[in-house]
Order: structure tokens, then sequence, then C-alpha cells
């Protein structure tokens, strides 16, 4: 999104045309719902959260400084207020997820491929998708939300450190973690399979 | 050349892996190729994942609130609060027969109170809630007034409540 489309827009709204807020919330509602549906596991929630983030967005909309991209900002409001529901639910924020150290591999690869095809290559699309989401919701909160801004948001690391409070080495390192993770998870379950 | 490490892998699939040695190693190892593709299968899944849209109407929802009038907000607000009062109480002058704690029985003593039953009639609970009597005596005040208030302004805000749901349902959809 072009920075001076989103400033036009903030200026219009704060000059009083509060109708413009439709598209602030056409344009990021999808950013949104992806934060929403990844940190919210209870689906009844996630709206009354949605209505909740853009009408904080409207109220403190004067305080955007245009220091960070205005979906970042908006993301940041999200991630809080996402947090801010589960501390009251008291759902554990901090879990930690555990992978293998790939250094106590002996080849640097813990997993040693047979040198033929990768099994889940022979895994329907479909099936590999419903799988994976499985398994994503088994993962911790903090790895949900960075797998998903960094694949369907495309953020950088800067950013999702940004909106996380997240120093950026973590976010690199959450990322990778919990891919790796699905790896493990997917090739685990289908190599089962296939035996 | 060893073999290249898990982060190298997803480095590459980001396009940010930039070492000329490890991509040449990685487009001739066939093991190194077969776990890439393992990792290349989760990222296509994880750009794919199926995702939750949120309900059509969030756009007039948040729309409603952020033009609504602050007085009508208030007003709202007061409304809330009335059904909150108005229900504890009524819940409280329901219940209280059965809450049989040793200061409540003592309470009722003194004040001469009929036996403690079941189908002792609300009227009758009422007037023996000792905390209430306290607060009508400081004010000088019949504190089944205060009762009856609370039960009008139930009445009314849920008519108001009930009033606003109607409205919204026939109110034209943008």
């Amino acid at each position: 999104m072009n920075p001076n489309d989103d400033k036009r827009l903030i200026d219009s709204i704060l000059g009083g045309e509060q109708a413009d807020f439709a598209i602030v919330i056409e344009r990021y509602q999808r950013l949104v719902a992806y934060l929403v549906a990844r940190m919210i596991p209870k689906v009844a929630d996630r709206d009354d959260l949605c209505q909740d983030i853009f009408i904080k967005v409207y109220r403190h909309l004067g305080e955007f400084q245009f220091r960070s991209k205005f979906s970042t900002w908006i993301a940041t409001i999200a991630h809080n207020t996402c947090v801010n529901y589960l501390e009251k639910k008291r759902v554990s924020l901090y879990e930690d997820l555990q992978v293998a150290d790939e250094d106590e591999a002996s080849h640097g690869m813990e997993w040693i491929p047979s040198g033929d095809r990768s099994p889940l290559d022979r895994v329907e699309a479909h099936e590999l998708r419903v799988t994976l989401e499985r398994e994503i919701e088994r993962i911790p909160l903090p790895y949900r939300e960075i797998l998903a801004l960094f694949h369907l948001e495309e953020m950088s690391y800067e950013e999702i450190g940004t909106i996380m409070n997240l120093p950026e080495g973590t976010v690199k390192s959450y990322l990778f973690r919990a891919r790796r993770f699905l790896r493990d998870r997917l090739l685990a379950l289908y190599q089962m399979e296939a035996v | 050349m060893k073999h290249l490490r898990d982060d190298d892998l997803q480095l590459y699939l980001d396009r940010r892996l930039r070492d000329r040695e490890k991509i040449d190693h990685l487009r001739h190892c066939p093991l190194c190729q077969e776990r890439l593709d393992a990792y290349e299968a989760v990222f296509t899944g994880l750009r794919q994942a199926p995702q939750w849209t949120p309900a059509p109407d969030l756009q007039d929802r948040v729309l409603q609130k952020i033009t609504q009038n602050p007085a009508e907000s208030m007003y709202q607000k007061l409304m809330q609060v009335l059904v909150i009062i108005g229900l504890f109480i009524g819940a409280l002058s329901i219940s209280l027969p059965y809450l049989h704690t040793a200061q409540y029985v003592d309470s009722i003593k003194q004040m001469q109170a009929p036996k403690l039953t079941p189908d002792f009639s609300i009227w009758e609970r009422l007037n023996f809630l000792p905390s209430l009597k306290a607060l009508a005596g400081a004010f000088d005040f019949n504190y089944s007034m205060l009762v009856i208030a609370a039960a009008v302004l139930l009445v009314v805000a849920l008519a108001d409540h009930l009033i606003g749901l109607a409205r919204s349902r026939t109110a034209p959809q943008r």
C-alpha cells in the first residue's frame, strides 16, 4: 500500500470524513483477520475482537506518527488487543516449542532422506493443507502469529518484531523453529503412513 | 562440501541465501534436494492455509459505533448499568431466603422477621434486606422505593434494547 494513500486517507478521516474509515477496514481487514484467526482459537469471539480492533484504530488514529507503515501500526493494535483478551482468559502466551537441536545431528541434518522422493510429494495437496492447518493449531501462540505475518502478509522480521515487541533475532529464530517443527511433524505422519 | 543445514534450506526458500557455494551444492545434491522438497511442501501449505474471514457486516458495525453520537453512547451505557442493577437486586431478593448464613439469620431475628421459609413472599424478602434497609435509613427514604425504581428502570432498559434491536433489523444495509 502506498504510504501517501494512507496519509491522505487518515487526514480525511481526522478532518471529519468518518465514512472514509470504511476504506481502512476494507484495506486492512484481511491482515486483522489473519492475526485474530491465528491468535484466538474460539471462533465465536473473533468477530467482536475484529470490531474492537478497528474501533481502537479509529479512536487512536490521531496518535499515528507515520514512523512505521500504517499496516504495522494496525497489526500492533490487533496483536495487543488479542494478547489482552487471552490474558483475561488466562491462556498461556509464552509456551515454548520443542525442536531438536540441529547441531546434535551427526550430519548437520536430523532427518536423513532416503534418496527417493520426499514422502510429502506423494500426499495430495488438499490433504497436506488440512494436516498442516491442524499441526499449526498445536504450536504455541507466538510461533503461529509469526508464521501468519511472515507467510501470509509477507512482513519483514523487523516489522514482525515491532508488532510483537520482540527482537528481530528472536523473530527469525521462532520462524525457523516453527517451520522445522511443522516439517518434522508432517514427515513423521506421512512416513509412518507409508510404512 | 558438507550438506546444507536446515536453516540454509529455509533461507533458500525465503530467497535470502546468498552463499554461491551452498546454492551450487543444493543444485547438485539429491539428498539436500529431497530435504528442500519437504520444506517446500510446508512453505506452500503455509501460503495457502485456509483462512477465517470476519462476518460481512463488520464494516457496518464499526461505522455504526464510530459515527454514534457520544450522548447516545452514554445513554446506552447508562441503560446497561440499570439492567445490571435491576438484575442484581432481583436475584438477591429471590435468593436471600435460601442463603442460611448465620449473619443473615441473626439480622432477621433482630428485626423480628416472619419465619424463614421458601414460601416467604417477595415483598417480605425485600423488606428484610438489611443492607438496603440501612441504605434507605441513611437517606431517610423508604428503601422499597429503591427496589420499585430498579424494577421500573429494568423494564425501561429492556424495552429500549428491544426497540433498538427492532430498528437495527429494519435499517437498510450499506
